[in-house]
């Protein structure tokens, strides 16, 4: 048994008072800095740079495969590597990739004109079979990519032609086009993927593709480098930075120290307690995200199950502390679960739809009678929440004490990250959860997408919430070419939604990015998941 | 030699008038830091539980929040005050249980001797080898977070060093003439081993007992520390460092600061105690001797 070491303790204690700066902390706390505002352009990169080192803050990826490209650890890095047939523009208009053109001769049918002067890292032709080959690749079952939800509706995929592609749907979708420009349309070389197998994106096996970037190396649990790839048929934007180092710092307290020690040039999703103390070091920069914060009923038989209950939880919420103290300022507080950000088209519906919807009760009085209105109000509501995110810690632990106040009974239930990625999957792990605070995102700015996870059956709709209607305007709004009608019927689910308060939204924050004082160029944006962000970035 | 009771009195006001002043600033503190928290709905300035995030992270000296706010704004004072129960329930919890097993172990290991004694000594090296917070992690994610799981398997895992200690004191004793007169006398295994041998191995416990306590607390703060301790909102100093992380890289680090002085002030006062004790037995053993 060690003994306690009283001297250790106290030099700890010390030294953090010393790394937190305990003289002058009490003012750093009490001035509230400037709120973060979006920004949408930086002056370009100058110079070129022979090392970027980038953390990723979520860890070492599983593996550098584009059809597992859902999580950030692994879209970050493979973004730089692998094109889909498109990509997204700076506000996620559909702009050419590998793919110059696309024409529909009918609703059902796409066709894409494949881009002749592309080719893979190792300098062969990117040819319609590696397309085919890639789209098909991810649908497989066997290998599992969560890319593969996009072909529910799908008929078929095929070469009809030396640089032309077709995809022909056995039903109108109008989400598919979206899908154009993300990982599921990613290309991989066939040849190289076939011969790599269950090796094809891992540290042995590598991977083939044909972005701005090549895999160079990956040494397990240390570091992962890309090379630029000089051969890329984008000419006008040619990457700056020669090569590019990921390390997977995931303490928060590390994250700060490597990035202001300058062992880090720049991470995505830097810690928000740090943000102070590097924007006085380097560039501290948000974006706007397609990310709620809500809270979602699981269980509509227990605690949660009248709508009235849900109402008093939600009138307890503290939207201004929770945007002003806990984001410190870097986020919007939410009344719809899709934040405006997300909205794609038909702004102008959308925002009227917004508008109309009721803001929530902010009266801890009218929450109490809303409250004892209810016939679950005397139940224990059990939230659970993951650790491993301190803005949803300290919203849930607020959240739990309002509600307390307010004669609701909140039981905490703080989950690991594991754990609480298993409540996604298993029924299991949701078993007594009423409702849990989690953040998700939407792939591109189109509200129908998330809004279908609510529909009967859906996989997502773990509280198996039922409405007709619901179901019938997200039906309908799926076979709308025409934005504006398909507005009206998303909005009707939304507004649906909002009255039975399946969901909870509590604040969109922004998007962040930091790097160092000697690089310049990039702009925090949601898509640099999907985008090659690293050509953006290079000396100031 | 024979001692009347005045003379008895006197060595007692000897030994008390020659108690450093260390121990009893140590004493103080623990009875002071004992009695905030036996007291703390009463003397706390705020509920531990009462969030504000207007007033988040305000610094010491804030009117109404003497020792600052944490990230939630809740009371820092009010927290340490009531963590001090927890805090101290928990080590003691893990003590006593603890002793309850690692004496039954060493007496029965050093009365009954042979093979008996040769399986409970290797059972205790085997404990004695396992990481003690290891132990407790892996009870944590048998039988879920809370306290009671970690006490109990860091109760388990302290057993051994008293086990070992009793074992070697009942050993010395059990050959002494008086064990042997008594056995002579009649007296069966179990009234002389009650009766006779623990009293005598009773204060090498104590002192034990005092400084597993201190380790105990550095355990268990640890555990709350890493999240598997106590529930939330529930306070306890281990909790409220690991807390006020992102505090500290705010530049504000009272929150953590607060709760760690509390752990280093209690358990540098426990040894300190732990160690006068067992001083103060070996000089008595010399005395007697």
């Amino acid at each position: 048994m060690p003994r306690p070491r009283p001297a250790a303790l106290a030099a700890a204690l010390l030294t953090t008072c010393a790394l937190a700066g305990c003289s002058s902390g009490g003012e750093q706390a009490a001035e509230q800095a400037d709120a973060p505002r979006p920004t949408t352009s930086v002056p370009a990169a100058t110079q070129d740079v022979d090392t970027v080192t980038w953390n990723v803050p979520s860890g070492e990826p599983p593996v550098l495969d584009p059809a597992h490209a859902a999580i950030d650890s692994v879209s970050t890095i493979t973004a730089n590597m692998c094109e889909s047939l498109f990509t997204f523009g700076p506000d996620y208009e559909r702009e050419p990739a590998l793919a110059t053109g696309l024409h529909q001769p009918d609703p059902l049918t796409y066709v894409f004109d494949l881009r002749e002067d592309a080719v893979f890292w190792n300098g062969d032709p990117v040819t319609a079979e590696d397309v085919v080959y890639s789209v098909e690749r991810v649908l497989d079952p066997g290998l599992g990519s969560p890319w593969a939800g996009w072909s529910a509706r799908l008929d078929g995929v095929e070469a009809t032609g030396d640089h032309e592609v077709t995809v022909t749907m056995a039903e109108p979708d109008v989400l598919v086009p979206n899908f154009f420009a993300t990982p599921a349309f990613q290309v991989v070389q066939r040849d190289f993927a076939e011969s790599a197998g269950a090796g094809f994106g891992t540290a042995s096996g590598g991977l083939m593709c044909t972005g701005p970037y090549r895999f160079d190396h990956w040494s397990q649990g240390e570091e992962i480098t890309l090379v630029r790839h000089d051969e890329w048929w984008n000419t006008e934007d040619r990457a700056r930075v020669r090569n590019l180092r990921f390390t997977f710092v995931t303490d928060p307290y590390a994250q700060a120290a490597a990035l202001s020690s300058g062992d880090a040039d720049g991470q995505f999703g830097v810690p928000r307690a740090a943000h102070a103390q590097l924007a006085a070091e380097g560039s501290m920069l948000y974006g706007e995200s397609l990310a709620p914060t809500f809270l979602a009923v699981i269980d509509q038989d227990g605690a949660l199950a009248d709508t009235a209950t849900r109402r008093a939880l939600q009138a307890v919420v503290d939207y201004e502390g929770i945007v002003d103290s806990v984001y410190q300022g870097a986020a919007e507080p939410l009344r719809a679960l899709v934040p405006p950000a997300a909205w794609g088209y038909a702004e102008d519906e959308y925002q009227q739809a917004y508008d109309a919807l009721p803001a929530p009760v902010q009266d801890i009085d009218e929450a109490l009678d809303q409250a004892g209105r209810s016939t679950t109000a005397e139940e224990t509501i059990v939230l659970a929440y993951t650790t491993a995110v301190e803005e949803e810690t300290q919203i849930a632990t607020a959240l739990a004490d309002a509600a307390a106040q307010a004669g609701l009974h909140v039981e905490l239930k703080p989950l690991t990250a594991e754990q609480f990625g298993a409540v996604f999957s298993s029924e299991q792990a949701r078993e007594g959860i009423d409702a849990f605070l989690t953040t998700g995102y939407l792939d591109f700015p189109e509200p129908l997408a998330y809004y279908q996870y609510f529909t009967t059956g859906s996989f997502y709709n773990f509280s198996g919430y039922s409405d007709e209607e619901y179901d019938a305007a997200i039906a309908t709004a799926l076979a709308l070419e025409d934005p504006g009608a398909r507005a009206q019927e998303v909005v009707r689910a939304q507004s649906i939604m909002a009255e039975d308060l399946v969901t909870i939204p509590i604040a969109t924050q922004y998007v962040n990015v930091y790097y160092g004082p000697g690089l310049a160029g990039l702009v925090p944006r949601q898509n640099h998941l999907y985008t090659p962000w690293a050509v953006e970035l290079g000396g100031r | 030699m024979t001692l009347t009771v005045p003379a008895l009195r006197a060595r007692a006001a000897r030994r008390r008038r020659h108690r450093p002043l260390s121990v009893r600033l140590a004493a103080a503190f623990l009875l002071v830091v004992a009695g905030t928290g036996l007291l703390a709905p009463l003397l706390a300035p705020h509920s531990p539980d009462t969030t504000s995030l207007v007033n988040a992270l305000a610094p010491p000296g804030t009117p109404g929040h003497w020792l600052g706010t944490d990230s939630t704004g809740r009371d820092v004072l009010t927290r340490v005050m009531y963590g001090a129960r927890l805090s101290l329930l928990a080590p003691l919890g893990v003590v006593l249980l603890s002793a309850a097993l690692g004496i039954t172990t060493g007496l029965v290991a050093a009365r009954a001797g042979g093979r008996v004694d040769a399986v409970l000594s290797r059972c205790m090296d085997i404990v004695f080898a396992f990481p003690s917070l290891l132990l407790a992690m892996i009870a944590v994610a048998v039988f879920g977070p809370g306290l009671a799981a970690p006490v109990c398997a860091l109760a388990v895992s302290y057993a051994p060093f008293l086990g070992r200690i009793v074992r070697s004191v009942a050993l010395q004793e059990g050959a002494r003439p008086y064990m042997e007169a008594y056995r002579v006398m009649g007296f069966g295994e179990l009234w002389v081993t009650l009766r006779h041998l623990l009293p005598n191995v009773a204060p090498v416990l104590i002192a034990q007992g005092t400084l597993s306590f201190g380790y105990a607390l550095v355990d268990l703060a640890s555990l709350s520390y890493l999240g598997l301790g106590v529930r939330p909102p529930d306070a306890d100093w281990g909790s409220m460092i690991s807390q006020a992380q992102s505090a500290i890289l705010q530049g504000a680090p009272w929150s953590g600061i607060v709760p760690g002085l509390a752990v280093l002030l209690t358990v540098v006062s426990v040894n300190v105690i732990g160690e006068h004790v067992g001083g103060s037995i070996s000089g008595r053993g010399k005395e007697e001797t």
